[in-house]
């Protein structure tokens, strides 16, 4: 059984599909180096990344299958799902043989698995797109934690960078100890310890008050549904929120 | 009066205009803060489970009318303030930069005089616009009875307009809101339908301003006035072909204060407002016609089923369907099945043929549409297609199902005596065309 080990980067996963792709090996499976092998694993191959090599890979995907198949690889990879490297080599396979029609083939594995699971890191992309909360930093400048379940803290980056176009700011996972850091020009992505929290300015409390008494007051009595809200809303997201304790 | 105390008075006298809706308009950022988002973006969710998108408040709560519904009549005693436009485009910007909210939904209650209260809004959205560089979402009332220049100039910096019909009747406008009229009203939405068209068209030409790019839309109050269902999507169905309307709102009565002229209800008609919103995405989405959702002489929904069901059951000479040889127009009526559902099955259908295993995992909700549609010639609601044993089986479901939300099955009506004079109600000839020019 052939086991490949990759860094763990997105880079260096499209380069194990390349290897794959391009010899006979037929992996059974693709480990990222941190998760560690199994100790069943009885052939190891280490693959180096290569940023050309996954860039070619990345294009590759787009125009011979679609973007929209490069975007649900993507995805499915930031879900971090244990396992999904070899599902997404085998997307990937049955993507190269029938083109830009395999995304409507959702009766053939593993197309309908990959959907499912790249929409709900879509999902949780679009969700965090309102849930974020920025805080004004005493120097200046604002400050927002997250803890998502999937690693998105990069797809929310070109969202924020345009619209939030005049401040500077920081988007930071505090789970992942990765950040987004903008400063009115451009963003990158970084690692960023996740213990430390900022200072926050004196005006930023008047802000966050506010936005709680507007918060209780928009609410109708006689039309409370808590369990509707947590839907909406999971508790799991509440600790990085302004308005609910 | 102290910031939070204004901001406590006038969200509390806002949230009744249910409206929360950011979509629809693609502003870019051309340099300073904010942009709109086309799909909309929810920010938050509040107790009563409604997402929160716009800062939702009124600029002021002083109202020379007295509408018997509204908590802001004159004669109401109400604790009374006012913003400045510069309090909330500054609230808005300090909301905004901390990700809170997708922009600003700025109504009022009329102050002074409709023209004047019209100016307020505009100047607020002006502030934002102009001195702020704000490219954020902005929805904004218009005011019955101002002058129409005022409405024009704030439309020109606002995504989206709306002028509140409130009661879906002129006879009901007269008895409830004595202030308003429908022309008033009628008037300025069909002007604003009109601008938006022609705006549309000269923008493709000549990329001059936007003029509420994110469309118009209205709101009525459910439950307050004695209008049977039907009417009321008459009503709604007109103001989508007539008015260029793009969304209609539906708000269950809500009793803020006692009035003679009011119905002493408990519970606003929560379940009877749902229906309501799934009829009217019938008309808008699924190329239905008002006249389909009504068997016979109904003039009210069954609100015990939602409309699609209740439509399938009364047509058994549709069904069931046999997914693999429908149309898209057939698929979309069957209940439990979506538009996307509709799309994937074709899709899938070209490349195979499709059966119960590929419905679940597309999502198709099976515990309903098994008992309208056959894969592969299987039948999977029982036998054979029995409509009412089918329609047996879907109450039992539904009971329980409003139970468990405790919801009410039945709405007892609140008006018993039967409108008289019923003929022609002169506000939806109007707007259905068959009356005056307005």
């Amino acid at each position: 059984m052939i086991v490949y080990l990759y860094d763990g980067s997105f880079e260096g996963l499209l380069c194990s599909f390349y290897r794959a792709l391009k010899t006979e090996d037929d992996p059974e499976e693709i480990v990222s180096r941190e998760k560690g092998l199994r100790p069943l694993a009885s052939e190891v191959r280490e693959i180096d990344t290569d940023r050309d090599r996954a860039g070619e890979v990345h294009s590759g995907i787009k125009d011979e299958i679609s973007s929209g198949a490069a975007r649900n690889v993507k995805y499915c990879y930031l879900s971090e799902k244990s396992g999904i490297e070899i599902r997404l080599l085998e997307y990937l396979r049955l993507g190269f043989h029938s083109g830009s029609s395999l995304d409507d083939k959702l009766d053939q594995d593993p197309v309908f698995e990959i959907h499912q699971l790249a929409r709900k890191v879509g999902r949780e992309r679009h969700r965090m797109l309102g849930l974020v909360r920025f805080r004004e930093m005493e120097r200046g400048g604002y400050y927002a934690p997250i803890e998502p379940d999937y690693n998105i803290v990069g797809l929310l980056a070109p969202h924020f960078s345009s619209r939030m176009r005049d401040q500077n700011w920081i988007l930071h996972d505090r789970e992942r100890d990765l950040a987004v850091v903008y400063n009115r020009e451009e963003w990158v992505l970084t690692k960023l310890d996740g213990d430390e929290l900022p200072q926050y300015s004196t005006e930023e409390g008047l802000y966050q008050h506010l936005w709680r008494r507007y918060f209780d007051s928009a609410s109708v009595p006689g039309r409370e549904n808590e369990e509707l809200q947590r839907q909406y809303m999971p508790r799991r997201y509440w600790d990085n929120l302004v308005e609910v304790d | 009066m102290e910031l939070h105390e204004k901001l406590e008075i006038l969200t509390a006298a806002a949230k009744y205009d249910v409206s929360c809706s950011s979509s629809g308009s693609n502003r870019g950022n051309e340099g300073g803060i904010g942009n709109a988002s086309r799909g909309g973006i929810c920010h938050s969710w509040t107790s009563d489970g409604r997402c929160l998108s716009l800062l939702k408040i009124l600029l002021s709560n002083r109202c020379i009318y007295s509408c018997s519904y509204c908590i802001n009549s004159a004669d109401n005693e109400v604790p009374r303030t006012s913003f400045t436009p510069e309090e909330v485009a500054n609230l808005t910007l300090n909301f905004y930069r901390r990700n809170y909210i997708e922009g600003l939904f700025l109504s009022s209650a009329v102050e002074k005089s409709p023209t004047y209260t019209m100016e307020r809004l505009y100047r607020t959205a002006r502030i934002l616009r102009e001195e702020e560089g704000f490219y954020g979402y902005i929805h904004l009332k218009a005011i019955p009875g101002a002058d129409y220049a005022a409405i024009r100039k704030a439309g020109e910096y606002a995504d989206r307009v709306s002028v509140n019909i409130e009661l879906p009747s002129e006879k009901s406008l007269n008895k409830l809101a004595p202030g308003k009229n429908k022309e008033a009203i009628l008037g300025p939405m069909k002007k604003i339908g009109n601008d938006i068209s022609s705006n549309e068209k000269e923008r493709k030409r000549s990329g001059r301003g936007k003029f509420v790019p994110a469309g118009q839309s209205t709101q009525m109050i459910v439950g307050a006035s004695p209008e049977p269902d039907s009417h009321i999507m008459d009503l709604s169905e007109s103001l989508y072909d007539n008015f260029n309307m793009k969304r209609v709102y539906y708000s269950a009565f809500v009793p803020v204060r006692e009035n003679q002229n009011l119905p002493g209800i408990a519970d606003p008609p929560l379940l009877r407002e749902h229906r309501l919103y799934q009829a009217d995405w019938l008309i808008r989405r699924y190329n239905f016609e008002t006249a389909e959702l009504f068997n016979g002489e109904e003039e009210n929904l069954d609100y015990r089923l939602d409309p699609k069901a209740i439509w399938a059951l009364n047509h058994p000479e549709f069904f069931p369907v046999e997914v693999n040889a429908a149309t898209y127009d057939e698929l979309i009526r069957v209940p439990g099945l979506g538009s996307k559902s509709a799309s994937r099955i074709l899709k899938a259908g070209r490349h195979g043929s499709v059966d119960y295993d590929f419905l679940k995992e597309i999502g198709v909700v099976l515990k309903r549409g098994k008992f309208f549609l056959t894969c592969k010639g299987e039948y999977r609601g029982g036998l054979e297609f029995r409509p009412e044993k089918v329609r047996e089986k879907l109450l039992r479901a539904s009971g329980k199902k409003l139970e468990e939300k405790q919801l009410p099955l039945f709405e007892p009506n609140q008006f018993s005596e039967k409108d008289e004079d019923a003929g022609t109600d002169p506000l939806l000839a109007a707007v259905s065309g068959s009356g005056t020019n307005l």
